[in-house]
């Protein structure tokens, strides 16, 4: 690489992998589609490449036709030139950016280009400052954020001029001589990085090669970023984006009833229907031709996706319920990740407290009261039914499609 | 409190931009100065062009048009309001009644009461509330009464009382920008593609690394012709150049955010390496030998700083007291007219001061100068007034500070200081030479510690920052050689969160500030001096019986009674002297993270400037 050339017009995003860890949320759906506050994680992706200018984009799948379509029609809705192209059995992420390598190179030469992972959840200018900042430097950039537990991630070692001087992939523990800046999934680079490893090479093996040789700098993100690894992390993505909610917006095609009470921040969205005496506490997300029930409670850092429906007296809180969700009356959901077309029979109840030790990897604790208090309610797949007065321990899982009989007490742990 | 930079651009061919878009960055490299308002002056077809407004640079830049306006010679102005409120009109460049003077200032003018009355009585009219506009109308008399337009710079310069550095456009000499200080700084940046004069040295250090510190009372231009010129005002005699250029060495890469969104969290990062340039400075440089010499000969020690360099030299008084065996009396800079009444011939006083530019300090260096005290300076900007000021320079490595909270200086002085206080120790026989060698070590070793403990902070002070956001106040406590520590520490808060918080000596509480303290009011104690752990455990303690929220700064592998914290930051550790570098980068990031989680700017804080040059 003699020369860097920091214009960046392209984009690959890899939406391949199996997305072993999400289930049972990922079964029968790509964790890329996963919906977020009414948008799903690609759709998000490319808007936010779109700001940072890019003209057209790569999108690399593993078989899913559903992502090839949604990639397509998204594409064509922003006018970005999208190209699908499958991974086949190539293997994981330098896989599948080599998946794309006759497409890239075509397009960009041996200019630079932007990758990106499919399952990030950041807000719009995430893109937009890595290539200023690559474009300031002069020279290729990784994203990096912080995080405090490092243990899933690729941690990032800086050397004294600031750039990366190697990454180390999930260390067993925050090590005082690497700091807690992580990889955080977008990049920009040269195309001479396929000079830089072979087909069966790892990617964090390629850009340790890469960093070895040339310059790596770094672009430190501290906006909303959250890489969708594990169910519970649909949690912490969905509370983040809410909490950058500034202003209320609700649509004059929904129905609220006079005697609701609306703390705003809230978004109401087209179709919903609030009834009397119903609270929700911003903020949060009432998503299209979402039900909220006579008397229900849907407290702050919750969201109903399209077409929810939660039934008189039930609370929710602190959770994501996925579009076609149905929640009968009198129930409890607490901090809990609900995937699509969950039925909740009426007075169901999740719990949630958990002693610190039992926290999984990543998820940050909830202040309550200006404590940390650590929260995890269930995670429940998609089309699964949950029978009447049941209680649910915390950091309980659901099975796709599975039933649980009325009355029952779970403690299966995620 | 404003920055200032002047262009004359030599070559199109290498710098071909237009000169707005020019001035618009480098004056984004003085925003930190101050930041009320901003504007430009431009010649054009040997018109003056201004465009000003109050507001960010970026925002008045787009409003103005500041990336289109094109010439060869032109000057920008950062404004921090001190005469009239922050709005459009106040904002700089100012311009005489016929728009052929414009000028823009750094610094007060103390008679332009007096002056304004005059020149209104004289018909003058004035369009801003400003101290500076009397000078572009007092140019504008000279040049009509036949004066050229260099000559009626000097001569306006001559009815000006107070501090200023001054630049100014005039119609009548297109080619020229004209400048002259007096007690607030002012840099000239020589280059083959363009001349520039600024207020600091990132403001063009992208163009050119050739500085030249202009001193007190000099006045000059700089030309289309490439000529540079300065005088001295009072003698009116030329000065010669050619041996006060410098080399920097920064690059413009240092002064950049280097990816990092803010230059404060870059510049934390940045301090094991410019701490280790520091060390191995002490050890080379003979100044420290020399300045503890004196030290050793004075009758008694002054520390003169302020703000967060104050910190440093309390730092340094608890070190010359356990390792220098002198006691010293730390002063702030801007109580000097009191504590002067003290001095006499025969006292040394150490001055500290960043920029080596803060105009307290400098007041004070000056009183006890004249009173007859040695003056030994500790700044991180050569040929700074301060430095040129003193008997004996020394200086810190940390390279540019932008970010207006200080962090890689306030750990560099600290270093610097408590290396004189060892060094003094072993002259005057308190520091046996084994205690010295296992001192130095220690020091060597802080750069790699101070690097261990920012990686292990900085994830932890984020986290303790989203459960502190909400708090309105807040301690923050230490007990013998922590204390220093624990003040700096609740100023970085202060200023950048915009959280009350109070530090003292944990002793204090029960004399009355405990009586503040209730459920989860946070409470940060800095245990960084391990001969205090069992007075600061019962400190804690009498927190945790009112349920306050106890944060803990601890070193690593201490098996003591203080591990009882709501949120611990387990910290590596050296002597308690150096603890105050090595447990500095942990308050800093929790200042940083608190300003972030609150919505704030930790850059730009309100009210605050980097370089404080006036009184």
């Amino acid at each position: 690489m003699d020369s860097f050339d920091s214009s960046i017009r392209y984009a690959v995003v890899l939406c391949g992998g199996s997305g072993r860890d999400m289930e049972p949320l990922s079964v029968g759906l790509p964790k890329s589609l996963i919906t977020l506050l009414g948008v799903d994680v690609l759709t998000r992706i490319l808007q936010g490449l779109k700001t940072a200018g890019i003209e057209g984009v790569i999108v690399v799948i593993q078989g899913s036709e559903q992502l090839r379509r949604r990639a397509l029609q998204v594409g064509e809705e922003l006018g970005l030139e999208v190209e699908v192209v499958e991974q086949g059995s190539l293997r994981e992420v330098w896989g599948a950016l080599v998946a794309a390598k006759n497409s890239l190179v075509g397009r960009v030469g041996e200019g630079s280009f932007l990758l990106s992972y499919g399952d990030i959840v950041s807000t719009p200018r995430f893109y937009a400052k890595l290539v200023e900042d690559s474009s300031a430097a002069g020279y290729p950039v990784a994203s990096v954020v912080l995080q405090k537990d490092v243990t899933t991630y690729g941690v990032v070692k800086l050397g004294s001029n600031g750039a990366i001087e190697k990454i180390v992939e999930k260390p067993v523990s925050l090590d005082p001589n690497m700091g807690g800046y992580v990889l955080a999934g977008a990049f920009v680079l040269p195309a001479s990085i396929f000079e830089f490893g072979g087909e069966e090479d790892g990617f964090i093996g390629v850009l340790n090669r890469f960093a070895e040789t040339y310059t790596l700098g770094i672009s430190v993100w501290e906006g909303v970023w959250v890489d969708l690894g594990y169910p519970w992390d649909v949690l912490t993505a969905s509370s983040k984006l809410l909490g950058e909610l500034k202003q209320s917006s609700i649509s004059i095609h929904s129905r609220v009833s006079p005697t609701a009470i609306i703390e705003p921040p809230v978004v109401i969205e087209e179709g919903a229907v609030v009834d009397h005496h119903a609270v929700i506490r911003g903020p949060a997300y009432i998503g299209r031709n979402v039900y909220v029930g006579t008397g229900a409670l849907v407290h702050s850092f919750s969201s109903l996706e399209e077409g929810v429906s939660i039934g008189a007296y039930t609370e929710v809180s602190g959770s994501v319920l996925g579009p076609g969700t149905w929640v009968g009356r009198g129930c409890f959901v607490g901090n809990s990740v609900v995937g699509m077309k969950v039925v909740f029979e009426p007075h169901v109840t999740t719990l949630s407290v958990l002693r610190d030790s039992e926290m999984p990897a990543r998820l940050e604790p909830t202040i309550s009261n200006g404590r940390p208090i650590h929260k995890m309610g269930s995670v429940i797949g998609n089309g699964a039914r949950i029978g009447a007065n049941s209680v649910l321990y915390p950091s309980s899982r659901v099975e796709t499609n599975a039933t649980i009989s009325p009355n029952t007490v779970l403690r299966s742990r995620v | 409190m404003c920055g200032i930079i002047g262009v004359v651009r030599l070559s199109k061919a290498r710098l071909g931009q237009p000169l707005g878009q020019i001035i618009r960055q480098s004056l984004e490299k003085l925003e930190y100065r101050g930041y009320d308002s901003v504007g430009l002056a431009c010649i054009v077809e040997n018109e003056l062009v201004i465009r000003k407004g109050k507001g960010k640079i970026k925002d008045v830049s787009v409003a103005q048009g500041f990336d289109r306006l094109n010439g060869d010679v032109g000057m920008g102005h950062t404004r921090w309001a001190t005469h009239g409120k922050p709005n459009d009109i106040n904002a700089h460049p100012h311009r005489d009644c016929t728009g052929r003077v414009a000028v823009v200032h750094n610094g007060i003018i103390s008679n332009y009461s007096l002056l304004k009355q005059e020149l209104l009585a004289r018909g003058h009219r004035f369009m801003s509330e400003t101290d500076t506009e009397v000078f572009a109308h007092l140019i504008e008399e000279k040049l009509a009464a036949g004066y050229g337009g260099y000559h009626a710079f000097k001569a306006a310069l001559m009815s000006i009382a107070g501090s200023y550095s001054f630049l100014a456009l005039i119609t009548q000499e297109p080619d020229k920008i004209f400048f002259a200080r007096r007690n607030s700084p002012l840099v000239l940046g020589i280059s083959s593609d363009a001349l520039f004069v600024a207020s600091d040295i990132p403001a063009f250090l992208e163009y050119t690394d050739r500085v030249v510190a202009l001193s007190d009372g000099e006045v000059g231009f700089i030309a289309l012709d490439g000529s540079v010129v300065v005088e001295d005002l009072a003698s009116a005699r030329r000065v010669e150049l050619s041996g006060r250029i410098r080399k920097i060495g920064w690059t413009p890469e240092l002064a950049r955010k280097g990816g990092y969104p803010h230059y404060m969290i870059k510049e934390i990062h940045e301090q094991p390496r410019v701490l280790a340039d520091t060390v191995r400075s002490l050890l080379d440089d003979g100044s420290y030998q020399r300045a503890a010499e004196v030290m050793l000969s004075s009758k008694r020690i002054f520390l003169v700083a302020a703000g967060t360099a104050h910190h440093a030299t309390l730092a340094a008084r608890d070190a010359l007291l356990t390792l220098g065996g002198r006691v010293s009396y730390p002063v702030v800079s801007s109580e000097y007219a009191l504590h002067a009444l003290g001095v006499e011939e025969g006292d040394c006083v150490v001055a500290v001061s960043q920029s080596g530019e803060t105009i307290d300090t400098l007041l004070a260096l000056r009183e006890f100068k004249k009173r007859g005290a040695m003056v030994v300076s500790l700044t991180n900007m050569m040929d700074s007034a301060i430095a040129r000021e003193s008997d004996l320079q020394l200086y810190t490595k940390a390279g540019p500070e932008i970010g207006v909270a200080a962090t890689k200086t306030f750990v560099t002085q600290v270093a610097s200081l408590v290396f004189l206080a060892a060094k003094l120790g072993v002259m005057n026989g308190k520091l046996r030479e084994d205690e010295y060698t296992a001192f130095l070590k220690h020091l060597e070793e802080a750069p790699e510690l101070v690097e261990k403990n920012i990686n292990v902070s900085e994830p932890s002070a984020k986290e303790l920052a989203r459960i502190l956001r909400d708090r309105s106040s807040m301690y923050c406590l230490s007990r013998g050689l922590g204390v220093p520590l624990a003040k700096e520490g609740a100023l970085k808060i202060k200023e950048v969160s915009y959280i009350h918080c109070e530090a003292y000596e944990a002793g204090e509480s029960k004399h009355g500030p405990i009586s503040l303290v209730a459920r989860m009011f946070p409470v940060v104690f800095v245990a960084s001096d391990t001969g205090t752990f069992e007075q600061l455990s019962s400190n804690l303690m009498e927190m945790k019986s009112r349920d306050a929220y106890t944060v803990g700064l601890i070193p690593a592998g201490e098996n003591h009674t203080l591990a009882v914290f709501d949120y611990t930051f387990t910290l590596s550790s050296a002597l308690p002297v150096i603890n105050t570098i090595l447990f500095a980068p942990t308050l800093q990031l929790l200042a940083y993270y608190l300003a972030l989680s609150r919505g704030y700017d930790p850059d730009k804080p309100r009210n605050l400037a980097k370089t404080v040059t006036v009184e």
